[in-house]
């Protein structure tokens, strides 16, 4: 009985990712931003003979890979964060909300839904992104490249860099906008992108806050001169990530007026 | 008694300091039942509060016997709503809309989708996008994802404002059909026909209060020998009459003004009493004409 109540919720929860699902990847801006940033990483990464007599380990898979990560990604990441800000306030604007409500839904249901939708849809265009232009490099590269050499560093750099910088875009953008006022958001989000964009690596610990370009992304390579880890660091940028994104939730989750009052 | 509704002593005090609800209590049996008033009366509210999305500041709501504050839940098991200002997404297909609202519901089953669209007629447009329906199409859809389920209560806001008289047409027919077997629809409208051709038992609200509630039938009866006509000479006498009596009606003719009036206060014994109509009876329930 408990098990088919659970079973319910779990679906219900699992139409509404679905159907957020849908609606993002059909949005023709989605696509804009996705194509605005492959254009910037080609133009900055392409092994083409100007790029590569320009950065010293490009021929690497494993460089290319955390380069693109602490910039490109950023880019990328900065518009879906624009363009999932408003996935609470279309269900206002659209009456669909009072739809959801009239329905045997739960509150957590629908939130966990929304939130859940925004952080699977950030996660699968950030690795949309890192596999098409890995595909782009492994095709174009002049030099000879071992698949597994360019799948290995793709695989750890997804999971470990795209999971808590996909959990903190997709939460925050969907949550925050919902509990004040969205003006505020945006600012505060140019502001955080804007102060990441400017850190460029060094042999400093970096900043916990950074999304893309935090020590975390130093897991996925290193400079042959600075090969320490900092794991102080990395975790510091870990609970960042994930634990604003908490956050975000549970701000979310005690917002009085975002659903039905009582029962 | 399968009075499927039971509201009693309803108020709603919005925190702008409107009294959108005042004291209201009435029952809805099986069949079409009609809730008429003017913009503002109050039936958005009556109907949010029933579909259990807004709590009444005081008084009780029963659906099915289930009290809607306590057992919300139970009571969302058992409705369909179609709200009065519903969007929905532009972007997604008619088929994928209502998939998707009926998922919401517990609803996994495509066959019901497609039986849902079919009863609106709107089978045929199942893969439009919702951005490019026109305005009864779209209604349609609302009317569909409602009824996914087959709710034992139906509860829609004035679905037929703004339609045209096709439109309106084929949607009292999909209500009429809804209704049969025990099922309960609710609609609310300011539009006197609709309720005139579907309902036989109704509901007038009138500035947050209950006007009248009950038969169609009764209606008459509280107009049967009160229906007066007069005739004026000019607009200055039309001017202070519906102080003293409700208007109905008014014929401007070559010789003057002829004025069907309510005499509900017994105020123009003198003037010609003329047989009452459905109409009349709806007009004076609603406030008559100058009542805004
Ligand atoms: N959310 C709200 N906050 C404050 N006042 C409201 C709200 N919704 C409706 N009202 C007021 O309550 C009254 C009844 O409105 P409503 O129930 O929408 O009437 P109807 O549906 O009959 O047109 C109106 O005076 C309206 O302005
Ligand atoms: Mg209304």
């Amino acid at each position: 009985m408990f098990i088919v109540w659970e079973g319910s919720i779990m679906r219900k929860t699992g139409v509404i990712v679905r159907y957020e699902l849908k609606m993002q990847f059909g949005r023709p801006a989605v696509w804009v931003v996705f194509g605005a940033a492959v254009l910037l990483c080609q133009l900055d990464s392409f092994p083409s003979a100007v790029n590569l007599a320009r950065l010293e380990f490009l021929p690497q898979p494993a460089y290319f890979i955390s380069r693109i990560m602490s910039f490109d990604v950023l880019v990328l990441l900065f518009g879906l964060m624009f363009l999932l800000a408003g996935r609470l306030s279309v269900d206002e604007r659209t009456g669909v909300k009072s739809l959801f409500m009239a329905a045997p839904l739960k509150k957590s249901q629908y939130a966990a839904g929304k939130l859940v939708g925004g952080f699977f849809f950030t996660f699968l265009m950030l690795c949309a992104f890192l596999w098409f232009n890995m595909a782009v490099y492994f095709a174009a590269a002049p030099f000879s490249l071992s698949v597994s050499a360019c799948v290995f560093p793709l695989v750890k750099a997804c999971l470990v860099c795209g999971l808590p910088a996909s959990l903190f875009v997709g939460f925050v953008s969907v949550a925050l906008p919902g509990v004040m006022d969205v003006r505020l958001f945006y600012m505060l989000g140019a502001v955080l992108f804007g102060v990441n964009a400017a850190n460029v690596g060094s042999a400093e610990a970096m900043p916990f806050y950074l999304i893309t370009s935090g020590d975390l992304v130093r897991l996925i390579w290193r400079h042959p001169r600075w090969p320490f880890v900092n794991w102080n660091s990395v975790l510091a940028n870990v609970f960042f990530l994930t634990g604003t994104a908490a956050a975000a939730a549970v701000l979310l989750l005690i917002k009085r007026d975002l659903w039905r009052k009582g029962s | 008694m399968d009075r499927n509704i039971e509201i009693s002593h309803v108020s709603k005090k919005y925190k702008n300091g409107v009294t959108a609800l005042d004291d209201v209590s009435f029952t809805v049996g099986s069949g079409v039942f009609g809730l008429l008033g003017h913009n503002g009366a109050g039936k958005t509210t009556l109907m949010k509060a029933l579909v259990t999305i807004l709590t009444p500041s005081s008084g009780t709501i029963r659906v099915c016997g289930r009290d809607t504050a306590a057992q919300g839940a139970e009571v969302r098991k058992r409705i369909g709503y179609l709200p009065q200002e519903l969007v929905m997404y532009p972007s997604l297909s008619v088929f994928d809309f209502v998939n998707y609202m009926a998922g919401t519901k517990g609803i996994r089953d495509k066959t019901k989708v497609h039986e849902a669209l079919k009863a609106v007629e709107m089978e045929e447009y199942a893969k439009r996008k919702i951005g490019q329906l026109s305005g009864g199409m779209k209604r349609r859809v609302g009317i569909a994802q409602a009824l996914i389920g087959e709710p034992q209560i139906l509860v829609v806001d004035e679905p037929t404002a703004g339609l045209d008289p096709e439109e309106r047409v084929r949607f009292r027919s999909v209500l009429s059909r809804y209704a049969r077997g025990g099922r309960t629809v609710l609609l609310s409208t300011h539009i006197v026909e609709d309720v005139h051709q579907l309902c036989e038992e109704l509901a007038v609200l009138r500035r947050g209060k209950l006007f009248y509630a009950g038969k169609a039938d009764g209606l008459m009866q509280r107009v049967e020998g009160k229906v007066k006509l007069l005739c004026l000479e000019d607009e200055r006498q039309l001017a202070g009459l519906d102080r003293k009596a409700v208007v109905l009606q008014t014929t401007y003719e070559k010789d003057g003004i002829r004025v069907r009036i309510m005499d509900d206060g017994g105020n123009f014994a003198g003037a010609k009493t003329v047989t009452a109509t459905l109409e009349d009876a709806y007009v004076y329930c609603m406030g008559g004409k100058y009542y805004a």
